[in-house]
């Protein structure tokens, strides 16, 4: 092994701590360089659009500052603890100056980012909740209040009556679970409304049109879709296509994915509930930069539920 | 003009030199015998000239052109290995004309009928009896081996033929079929290479002769010019006394023993209520045709194949049939007519080879020792003879003869109590013949009870003591083959009932 | 005759994938500084421990013309399973651990029966008994994963030893008993002998059934320890632990001289195989290579890795 890295890297993770505790001198040193990671749950479009936000911020910076910043997005090409650890494990190898990543589960991930923490450097998580007991600062919306806005708005459209199924997504990812969850409550609600079935997409559009044509069949009075994750309901989209029952099953959707815009555009979906991936990936940014000079950041930052209508998504 | 001429060819492989500086000329309308013993080189001469591996000196001349610089003058080139290599899951007329592009059939689609029909054509010349629809694997072993030369004749640009021991699984009328089609062919001005360890058939036919040993030309000529003995010299290098005899001389007055294999009523595929004992000291040999059930039989005994009924006692104590680890454990060893089938590791080198049944011999709790293991190997290829370039040598490198001396030894090294050869000398030159001859003699000398199957009337009457004949699964006469006449026991062998006299 | 021992050296299969791991290795360490650093490199050796250990069972089932498409599942079944002995009945850890190996081991058994008693074929039904086991890892979980695994076993997988990750070290323990045993005990020339002609190694004698029940029995116990490793590591029993533990022990043993028809390799080229895998991994993130191109480069790489092999074994070693 290289001694003199090994001395290299020691002297970094003693030193830093100490300028973290000088907080007079907080955010008053410049450096020419920074460098970001950026981890997502999978390859996935929806974290293409995290990733713009991160380059829009690192510009922002670049030109406010003069700072050189440059974003890795590493992601794992399976939705996978394991493999997600492995990346950031090899990330934390490159010295970045800070790891934002969204959590594919917290309690998985958790012995990898003590590891980080242990080597000196900083964890922003977006999209996800921190591990229990890991004071870290957490980017995202409220998951529960987005499905609550999509159920809600699927009971005004239905006239608060009828069957309704949910697209669950990925059964161990949190957040699609506490989507889930919300959906259900709001539903049990309306006393006219009753959930006849769930089906589980794995974040893919695919399962999700097999399973939402499957569940169509056998629920022929179902009237209307919600979904847990942004693979849903482009799935759930194409099934109500080729059934022929546009109109007829309603659906609000989730998240911004141009699948899903075009979707509102055609008239499939009535709307969708979306996330803001690139404030998200922004914000991200800007937090650990935050971080990496020395500035504490606040725990969580809201980035708010939008509602995408026909009217508000353009051609 | 010699239509394909070898000059100065050589060929090494790591540690070996396969073939050394060999000239030959084929010229067409004439067969031209290629003898040597296993290991000489035949084969490795055969797959130069068949284009599938390429010389590491000297050239090859195939109609006056360099093949290395054109080589697709081997499509000449036609051969017939000894080994079936048919597709078993595919017809008759597929086997016949895979690949399509190199028949007439070229095309994008295969007109299935049209096959059929230009497929009966070539079954008809060859007088095989299968329907062209058929799979191959229900076909029986000799039709399978008329096939394989029928495939190689397809090819319609064919003016060599070399064909590698095509007799070795065929009984005589069928032999003689083939020895037919091979005039044939000569007579339509084709160059034929015929590759045989039956001296017979090769004097029969031969016009030409070139003799390899050790990897060198050491004679040539024509047939016309030389005898039997002369050519076995050639390829020994030394005198051979054809018709010794290697019957074990069986101690007298002690005949009331008990035997050291004794099998009753033993019935199981192909094969019904087999009967019959092996006394100490003598080689029992069995003798049929093909499919008569011998293998079966033996198989059976050793558990390899599951038995209907029946019992065999060794030395006097059952031992249970089904499971070959209890008939070894036992020591009762069976060598099988398929050496590459049922005998070798053929990736595995030499030395794993004979050590794998002497394991418990040389492994205390430290594992196996290799140095002994080694001690142990090179002992047995010593007293076995066995040529190869090292006991590291992977199995498939080395020659027919020597793998069948490793497996020989390989059993031998086991101590067993009864040794059952199946066809020990198939596809095996006259000279290691001898020798396997002399080492079955010895160990019955010792004490080992010995079965011999073969389907060499000659092998059978030279070796054994007394012959077992059977006929389609039935035990049908057992015959002292010191006393018995040829055509009795050909008589037993083709079903007619004859008296089991003088057993 | 008396070989030249450098020629022999060199012909050795594992030296092929040696100098292919070695190449990879020095490139990566010029071209990136990150990469010799000791933490590094111990990112890179807990994470071939895992799958390394998969890798040993999968060789020695590959050695013998077997194929185990459940050992992933079967890792990730008894991870959790362990996980729910431990904390939903409050059973003592170390008790738990050995239960989920001697699951691990009986599932692998199971496989191994039903290949050789029903006389099936083992990359079909394994393709069955993996969506058996799959499935019953969701029923008992409903997709959620166990937590607060018991600190007292966490070093299992977190701690180390020297320096050394202590998964690695357990991998590099149990690589030296497989090797031990392939090379110098009866029961692994028995492997080899039926993996090289299962007929023949019945005519001699071999309990071949008895051999591949074993075989199948201790790669269900090296997957399940492979499982209960990374549940130690993770501190939580995931039911997802496995689903990526399917291809790449295969594509590690075939890249380190296994052949998939049996008779040939050795467990330690197949984990010089997995090191290699694993390398790529971690320098494509070393390197930043972008998530859409990480496929076409690693794969880009072990083609690269075994053609070098053969062309080496080709010109080299004298085979054809």
């Amino acid at each position: 092994m290289n001694k003199l890295t090994v001395a290299l890297l020691t002297t970094i993770a003693i030193s830093l701590p100490q300028v973290a505790s000088a907080a007079d001198k907080a955010g008053m040193e410049k450096k020419d360089s920074y460098r970001f990671v950026i981890i997502p749950k999978v390859v996935h479009p929806w974290f293409d659009l995290v990733n713009d936000g991160a380059k829009q911020a690192a510009a922002v910076i670049e030109a406010q500052t003069g700072s050189k910043v440059k974003i890795d997005y590493s992601a794992p090409q399976q939705a996978d603890v394991v493999q997600q650890n492995q990346i950031v494990e090899s990330s934390i190898s490159t010295r970045p100056d800070g790891i934002a990543i969204d959590l594919l589960d917290a309690s998985g991930n958790r012995a990898s980012l003590e590891e980080a923490i242990d080597q000196g450097i900083q964890v922003t998580v977006f999209d996800s909740v921190p591990p229990e007991g890991m004071k870290l600062t957490s980017i995202g919306n409220d998951f529960c209040e987005q499905a609550e806005i999509a159920s809600h708005r699927l009971a005004e459209l239905l006239g608060e009556k009828g069957e309704v199924a949910i697209m669950m997504g990925v059964p161990t990812a949190p957040n699609h679970a506490i989507r889930a969850e919300c959906h259900k409550k709001v539903f049990e609600s309306y006393p006219n409304m009753k959930v006849v079935a769930t089906g589980i997409d794995n974040d893919s559009i695919e399962t999700a049109q097999k399973q939402a044509a499957a569940i169509m069949q056998a629920n022929p009075n179902l009237k209307g879709w919600v979904a847990c994750d942004a693979a849903g309901p482009i799935g759930i989209g194409q099934a109500i296509q080729e059934a022929g029952k546009v109109g007829e099953v309603k659906m609000v959707g989730l998240d911004n994915l141009p699948e899903m815009l075009q979707l509102i555009r055609d008239g499939v979906a009535d709307s969708s509930s979306s996330t803001k991936p690139q404030m998200q990936g922004y914000w991200a940014v800007m937090a650990m930069w935050q971080q990496s000079i020395g500035i504490e950041t606040p725990k969580y930052l809201d980035t708010g539920i939008a509602v995408l209508t026909k009217d508000n998504i353009g051609e | 003009m010699a239509f394909l001429e070898v000059e100065d060819l050589t060929r090494d492989y790591p540690g070996v030199r396969a073939l050394s500086e060999v000239s030959l000329k084929l010229e067409l309308g004439r067969v031209h015998i290629l003898a040597g013993e296993n290991g000489a080189g035949k084969s490795t001469l055969v797959k130069l000239v068949t284009g599938t591996e390429n010389p590491s000196g000297g050239r090859i001349l195939i109609d006056g052109q360099d093949a290395k610089l054109n080589p697709d003058l081997h499509r000449f080139v036609a051969y017939v290995p000894q080994e079936l290599n048919l597709f078993p899951h595919l017809t008759v007329s597929e086997n016949l004309f895979l690949p399509f592009s190199r028949s007439s059939l070229s095309g994008r689609l295969v007109n299935r009928r049209q096959m059929n029909r230009d497929a009966q054509s070539y079954l008809d010349r060859f007088a095989i009896s299968a329907k062209p629809g058929e799979l191959v694997r229900d076909i029986s072993v000799p039709e399978q081996q008329l096939l394989q030369i029928a495939r190689a004749s397809v090819n319609a640009d064919m003016k060599v033929l070399i064909l590698d021991e095509p007799t070795s699984s065929l009984t005589s009328t069928e032999i003689e079929r083939v020895l037919g089609i091979i005039k044939a062919f000569r007579d339509q001005n084709h160059a034929i290479v015929f590759i045989s360890h039956k001296i017979d058939e090769v004097l029969a036919i031969g016009d030409d002769y070139t003799v390899l040993r050790n990897g060198s030309k050491v004679a040539d000529g024509q047939i016309a010019d030389i005898d039997e003995a002369g050519l076995i010299r050639a390829m020994s290098g030394e005198d051979i006394a054809a018709s010794k005899h290697f019957q074990p001389d069986i101690p007298d007055e002690q005949s009331p023993q008990v035997p050291i294999l004794e099998v009753s009523g033993l019935s199981g595929t192909m094969f019904n209520d087999v009967s019959f004992a092996l006394r100490p000291g003598e080689i029992l040999g069995f003798a049929g045709l093909l499919g008569a059930g011998r293998s079966e039989v033996m198989q059976t005994i050793f558990g390899y194949l599951k038995a209907k009924s029946g019992s065999v006692k060794l030395n006097g104590t059952p031992i249970p049939l089904g499971k070959t680890s209890q008939s070894v454990q036992s020591g009762l060893l069976y060598l099988s007519e398929e050496r590459k089938l049922h005998g070798i590791l053929p990736q595995s080198s030499l030395r794993e080879n004979i050590g794998i049944s002497i394991l418990d011999q040389i492994s205390n709790w430290t594992g196996i020792d290799l140095a002994s293991e080694r001690q142990k190997v090179r002992d047995v290829v010593k007293a076995y003879d066995i040529k190869a370039a090292g006991i590291s040598q992977q199995m498939s490198h080395l020659s027919g003869g020597n793998q069948q001396k490793a497996i020989i030894g390989r059993a031998m090294a086991t101590r067993p109590k009864v040794l059952i050869f199946d066809e020990p000398t198939k596809g095996i030159d006259v000279r290691t013949k001898t020798e396997i001859y002399k080492i079955m003699k010895r160990l019955a000398e010792e004490g080992v009870g010995i079965i011999l199957v073969s389907s060499e009337m000659d092998e059978l009457r030279k070796c054994s003591n007394r012959i077992i004949t059977m006929y389609s699964g039935k035990v049908t006469g057992c015959f002292d083959s010191s006393t018995t006449k040829n055509e009795t026991l050909l008589g037993a062998m083709f079903g007619s009932e004859a008296n089991p006299d003088a057993a | 005759m008396q070989p030249n021992p450098f020629l022999s050296v060199l012909r050795n299969p594992l030296v092929g994938v040696f100098i292919a791991l070695l190449v990879i290795f020095v490139i990566s360490a010029v071209a990136s500084p990150y990469f010799l650093t000791s933490y590094n490199m111990s990112v890179v050796a807990r994470s071939l421990a895992f799958v390394g250990l998969i890798t040993i069972g999968q060789s020695m089932l590959m050695m013998l013309g077997e194929l185990d498409l459940s050992l992933g599942v079967i890792g990730g079944l008894c991870g959790v399973v362990s996980g729910m002995l431990m904390i939903n009945l409050g059973l003592n850890p170390w008790v738990a651990l050995l239960a989920c190996l001697l699951l691990g081991a009986a599932l692998g058994c199971f496989n191994g029966l039903m290949v050789t008693v029903l006389k099936l074929h083992s990359l079909v039904l394994t393709i069955g008994t993996a969506g058996v086991f799959g499935g019953a890892n969701l029923v008992l979980t409903k997709g959620v994963a166990i937590t607060n695994i018991p600190k007292e076993i966490q070093f299992l997988g977190r701690g180390d030893l020297f320096g050394v990750p202590m998964p690695f070290v357990v991998m590099l323990i149990v690589l030296i008993i497989a090797s031990f045993v392939i090379m110098k005990t009866p029961f692994g020339r028995y492997i080899y002998a039926i993996g090289d002609n299962t007929p023949a190694a019945r005519m001699l004698g071999i309990k071949v059934d008895t051999v591949r029940v074993l075989v199948f029995t201790i790669a269900g116990m090296l997957a399940a320890l492979a499982g209960l490793l990374m549940v130690t590591r993770l501190g939580t029993a995931q039911p997802s632990i496995g689903e990526t533990w399917v291809l790449p022990p295969i594509a590690a043993s075939v890249i380190g001289g296994v052949a998939t028809t049996g008779g040939v390799g050795t467990p330690l080229g197949a984990i010089l195989g997995a090191a290699i895998i694993g390398v790529i991994e971690n320098i494509i993130v070393l390197f930043g290579v972008s998530p859409y191109w990480q496929g076409v480069v690693s794969g880009f790489i072990v083609v690269l890795a075994i053609s070098f092999d053969s062309i080496s074994r080709r010109y080299i070693r004298g085979d054809r």
